[in-house]
């Protein structure tokens, strides 16, 4: 039995001291028409002196919207906020627009997922940027200019002097996320928050400003808080993590220990860990509900419907509690975890035979740089998936989207087929871009539309596996590169820079 | 639904027309009623009363007398019934508005559809077309179209319009406003053609009137019936207003506008001739552009953020 | 941007050529019509027929004939009308010009505060109470005709409480500027908010739908994260790109009303405007002079389009490189 009380937690990661932002038992809820949407439900974390946070999660895990709530940028009339958000020890939840406003873009500033739509594409970059210094300081038009000109220089954009009056649609992406990082850091917050910052941006340029992010990290001794679905980013960038599933925390520790030592079944599913399976799983993928609507929070774990080690006590909550190196929020007898993930890693092999490369070398080089190595073909985006219209879309995006995961999973909810590159498996391997093949033009079949129709994979023994009904699409695999952390323990250093997106190119 | 249930009203009413003048008021609202009598309270009492006051010259009509089977809104100049020829006005401003709205849309659907289509020459030659038109101020177009049309009428090979004909004022407020429906759809088809769906029914070598057809025409289609409540509003206060200048509907034929028209010369004497017609394009109109906001916002969800009521 | 407005005035003259080509062909190649009997007007002898077939080139191809109408507008300027014999239509729609101007520029004036002001304020308050009122009162204006909402203003100030609240009004009709700004203004107070009223319920229609689309884009939640105040982001960033595509709008309405879209107005409250000129000559079949407003509005609603794509590329710097 794993034990029912958490134990008390220790460490000088677990409560960094003096804390700079400390969320309490946040709940966000909206009403609407179908119900009370509880977009986040009871997340508590706290944000050291300099320190780096990542949240993780997949698309409608309820990290941006907790983000959005602590700043008060949640402006729908029918949220509720509940909790206590306290900032250098004020509260934060309840103050006024007017003393919020002092707070946000100088304290506490934010950067965003798309930077070709974040800027307002009348003004020029220098407008913009002078207008954040001059609505929290008192500074002439002159002097606002010529801090926007430093802070273009510092974040790297050539020749700042000029570009100052360069409007927003005369940069490119990389160039306007280094604006917008400019701006966020024209007041010198203490805290960052970055949704998403390199979704959006092509592979190199997701590298490039991930080092400039650290390197500001280093020189201007913010924190941080990163929003991402990329375990990539995690490990390029964060201290810390923060795993968020259906609004709540399921795994909080040091990142090191998150990724080399993986409690929570469905972090084990973000780092890769979990196979596709056979034709009747995937079935079982497209039940509806699945994965699980915020409209309807199982009373239980939320992950225990998609869970394949869910067992009688995934009917009651699971509280956030250190069983080894960190906390998790998972009733499994922490001494069970490793049999079961390797259990689950297993069926790993004939998953990639028949779907998933993950070429050898690709998984074993994950220490170089995205931006070393030329493409290496991965067929998670172009094996079988729910069809829809923009399903061609995605088949496309495999050469070209840096995390086409992430298109994928937005369109499907929570799509993407499980990539595993375990390593060792060269044969898995060689037999890889033959399926491609045929498995793609399935996925882009005229007009895109149709039910999906799941096809047996020629060659694989269809076995029926009843311990894991978890269904394979439903994996939460927005993690671009899976295939880089070979489960079940990576050998590699994590500190070792790393780009999101490894495996893709 | 409010909006709905009153366009359904004045429909049916003006449906009902004919009904009306036959079975209850008696009268028939077209030949002039110079000479003819009315009983108000109980007595016999003449259309067209002379006027006593002044040098005597000229005749008044008599006013509303709030009683449905005898002149309910009173006469105009000619003696006959506002209110009878009040709904068989709005039979005619009705059907021009909704039958050139159907041919404005469907015009436009075409042309918006081939531009945005098949762009190159077709988009090129389309477009300028649409610039020229919409460049012209409306009502003068209209102007010039019906001042023309409406003293020979149309020769086309064997197609003879007659210059009375209603379907003078059709065609020309729908040519008139084909831009109007038309830019919107071809900008929307061609944004449509980038997209994937599209792409791959181009991949798979399905014919352009397929595509057209099976993948173009439906995505396209909730705008074009978003546009038609707004654009019969619009045919029928173009109507009103061609009328209004004597170059619309053409007598016998009655209009709201014509109307309108009628009631100009009577307009410090017997208000009602004019505003009665007025309001009855203010009620259909009104509904109408709700019903066209309704339209819009059941079809495309997110717009119901920003529609308006 | 200099190379962009030289772009600019040369399609608009290609557009303006364009649409003297339309109007030519609208009034002398209309199948089976005989242009000189129209253009004589209704008791014309055979001698002025001849002559009207000689002056417009009638037996000659279509092509030179264009070349006469053209030469007679714009060269000779002495395009005379042959219902009021002996009147020249060139000064006829200068003297007419001003009137139409004055009425166009008020009413302007008044649609954009308020048509501006009632989006501004609905999609500010949106949802509210006042959100839904000012919506409805914008669909009211632009349901009613504007003819008829004249007549009944006409009616009320005129006629029905002329004696009590409206003793102020004058009487219909024009006074030119000369005759001092007062009376001037007084004269046109209420043909300005008659013809205010349908573009000022236009305007604030679209303003309201582009400024909530605009309130929810990308760039508003991150003036948000960068401590602005709800006004300024409304104002400075909202509007300020909203404001795009109510220059485009405003641009094509003021064109098309100063070239005589307004005549409903001008004929319903008796200003000799170009609207009324035209309406005039509409009724009278006098076709030299309809033409010549023809043309006279065309050239104007090209003007407006031009000065508004260059105001739109002044406003929105994606444009101006294209």
């Amino acid at each position: 039995m794993p034990e029912l009380a958490p134990q008390p937690v220790g460490g000088h990661f677990e409560f960094p001291d003096p804390a700079l932002l400390e969320v309490e038992d946040l709940h966000v809820s909206f009403k609407t028409r179908a119900g009370v949407v509880r977009a986040v439900d009871g997340l508590s974390l706290t944000v050291g002196d300099r320190e780096v946070l990542g949240i993780v999660g997949e698309s409608g895990s309820g990290k941006s919207v907790a983000m959005y709530s602590i700043l008060g940028l949640v402006r729908d009339a029918d949220v509720e906020i509940t909790g206590s958000v306290r900032f250098r020890g004020h509260e934060l939840l309840g103050l006024s627009d007017k003393e919020m406003r002092d707070i946000r873009g100088n304290d506490i500033a934010m950067i965003f997922q798309d930077p070709m739509t974040a800027l307002t594409p009348v003004y020029t970059v220098g407008w913009q940027i002078a207008e954040q210094v001059r609505a929290h300081e008192k500074t002439s038009r002159r002097a606002a200019r010529d801090r926007a000109i430093s802070l273009l220089a510092e974040v790297g954009i050539p020749d700042p002097a000029r570009r100052v009056d360069s409007y927003p649609h005369e940069f490119s992406g990389g160039m306007r996320q280094r604006a917008v990082i400019a701006m966020a850091l024209s007041c010198n917050p203490r805290l960052l928050i970055a949704d998403e910052p390199t979704t959006a941006l092509d592979v190199t340029t997701q590298a490039q400003i991930l080092a400039l992010m650290r390197r500001l990290q280093e020189t201007h001794g913010s924190s941080i808080v990163i929003i991402t679905h990329d375990m990539g980013v995690i490990s390029e960038l964060a201290d810390r993590v923060v795993v968020m599933y259906a609004g709540r925390p399921v795994e909080v520790g040091l990142k090191t220990d998150v990724i080399r030592d993986p409690q929570h079944p469905y972090t084990w599913g973000l780092l890769g860990a979990v196979p596709r399976v056979d034709a009747r799983r995937q079935r079982l993928a497209t039940i509806p509900g699945s994965p699980v609507s915020p409209l309807d929070l199982p009373p239980g774990c939320p992950f225990a419907p998609r869970c394949a080690c869910r067992f009688s006590a995934c009917d009651a909550r699971p509280p956030l509690a250190v069983y080894g190196t960190h906390r998790d929020a998972c009733w499994l007898e922490p001494g069970d975890r490793a049999r079961l993930r390797a259990e689950v890693a297993a069926l790993a092999p004939a998953a990639s035979r028949s779907q998933a490369p993950a070429p050898a070398e690709a998984a074993s080089d994950v220490v170089t740089s995205a931006t070393d190595r030329p493409g290496t073909p991965r067929s998670q985006e172009s094996g079988p998936e729910p069809s829809e219209p923009e399903s061609p879309a995605s088949a496309m995006a495999t050469s070209e989207e840096s995390t086409p995961t992430e298109a994928a999973s937005e369109e499907l909810g929570f799509g993407g087929a499980v990539d595993v590159g375990a390593p060792g498996d060269e044969g898995a391997s060689d037999a890889a871009p033959g399926d491609e093949g045929a498995a793609a033009p399935d996925a882009a079949s005229p007009g895109g539309r149709g039910p999906w129709v799941p096809h047996p994979i020629p060659g694989v023994p269809v076995e029926p596996l009843p311990p894991y009904p978890g269904p394979t699409d439903a994996w939460p695999v927005e993690v671009g590169p899976a295939g880089a952390w070979p489960s079940p323990a990576p050998e590699e250093d994590d500190g070792e820079p790393r780009a999101p997106g490894e495996a893709e190119r | 639904m409010g909006a709905l249930a009153v366009l359904v009203l004045v429909i049916v009413i003006c449906l009902l027309a004919p009904v009306y003048a036959g079975s209850v008021a008696h009268v028939d609202p077209f030949p002039s009623n110079l000479q003819g009598t009315t009983i108000v309270h109980g007595k016999v009492t003449p259309v067209l009363q002379s006027n006593h006051q002044g040098l005597g010259l000229g005749v008044t009509p008599i006013g509303p007398t709030w009683d449905i089977h005898h002149y309910f809104l009173g006469a105009d100049n000619q003696g006959r019934d506002v209110f009878a020829r009040l709904l068989y006005g709005g039979r005619t401003s009705l059907l021009i508005g909704s039958t050139s709205a159907l041919l404005c849309c469907v015009l436009a659907a075409l042309l918006g559809l081939m531009a945005g289509y098949f762009g190159g020459p077709i988009d090129w030659v389309l477009s300028r077309l649409f610039d020229i038109v919409w460049a012209f101020p409306i009502y003068l177009l209209a102007i010039s179209l019906s001042v023309v049309l409406l003293t020979s009428g149309l020769q086309i090979g064997f197609i003879h319009i007659g210059a009375g004909s209603l379907l003078l004022p059709i065609i020309i407020i729908a040519i008139v406003y084909v831009p109007y429906v038309a830019r919107p759809l071809r900008g929307l088809v061609l944004s449509l053609r980038e997209r994937e769906f599209i792409q791959a029914a181009i991949g798979v070598g399905a014919s352009d009137w397929r595509i057209l057809r099976r993948e173009i025409l439906p995505n396209a289609l909730p705008s074009v019936i978003v546009f038609f409540p707004l654009m019969v509003a619009l045919g029928m206060l173009t109507e009103s207003a061609l009328s209004f200048l004597s170059i619309g509907v053409q007598p016998p034929n009655a209009s709201w506008g014509t109307i309108i028209n009628d009631g100009l010369g009577l307009l410090y004497t017997r208000p009602t001739v004019a505003i009665a017609p007025g309001l009855m394009i203010v009620i259909t109109a009104v509904s109408l552009n709700l019903l066209g906001d309704g339209v819009r916002d059941a079809l495309d969800p997110k717009a119901k953020l920003r529609g308006s009521i | 941007m200099l190379s962009f407005v030289a772009r600019r005035v040369l399609a608009a003259v290609l557009v303006l050529f364009a649409i003297s080509v339309l109007v030519f062909l609208i009034f002398f190649a209309t199948p089976g019509v005989d242009p000189a009997a129209r253009i004589a007007g209704r008791s014309a002898t055979p001698q002025i027929l001849a002559q009207v077939r000689h002056e417009f080139g009638l037996d000659r191809p279509l092509p030179i004939r264009y070349a006469l109408l053209m030469e007679h507008l714009f060269i000779k300027r002495d395009l005379t009308s042959y219902v009021n014999i002996g009147d020249k239509v060139v000064p006829q729609i200068m003297n007419a010009a001003p009137v139409t101007l004055s009425l166009v520029i008020g009413a302007a004036v008044i649609w954009l505060v308020a048509g501006i002001a009632g989006g501004v304020v609905a999609a500010r308050f949106r949802g509210r109470l006042i959100d839904p009122i000012i919506m409805l009162a914008g669909i009211s204006a632009i349901s009613v005709p504007a003819y008829w909402l004249g007549e009944v203003v006409n009616l009320i100030t005129e006629s029905r409480l002329h004696s009590s609240v409206f003793s102020w009004v004058p009487a219909a009709g024009y006074v030119p500027m000369s005759q001092g700004v007062g009376q001037w203004a007084l004269h046109l107070l209420f043909p300005w908010l008659t013809l205010a009223a349908l573009y000022a319920g236009i305007y604030a229609r679209v303003l309201r739908a582009e400024l909530v689309t605009a309130l929810g884009e990308d760039y508003v939640r991150t003036a948000r994260a960068k401590g602005l105040s709800e006004r300024r982001i409304l104002i400075r960033h909202a509007l300020r790109c909203s404001l795009i595509s109510i220059v485009s709008l405003f641009g094509l309405d003021f064109g098309s009303l100063v070239g005589g879209a307004a005549l409903l107005t001008e004929v319903v409250f008796g200003l000799p405007g170009v609207g009324q000129l035209t309406y005039t000559s509409l009724q009278d079949l006098d076709l030299p002079v309809i033409m010549g407003c023809v043309m006279y509005a065309a050239f104007f609603v090209v003007l407006a389009n031009t000065i508004v794509d260059v105001a739109y590329a002044w406003l929105d710097p994606r444009v101006r490189r294209a």
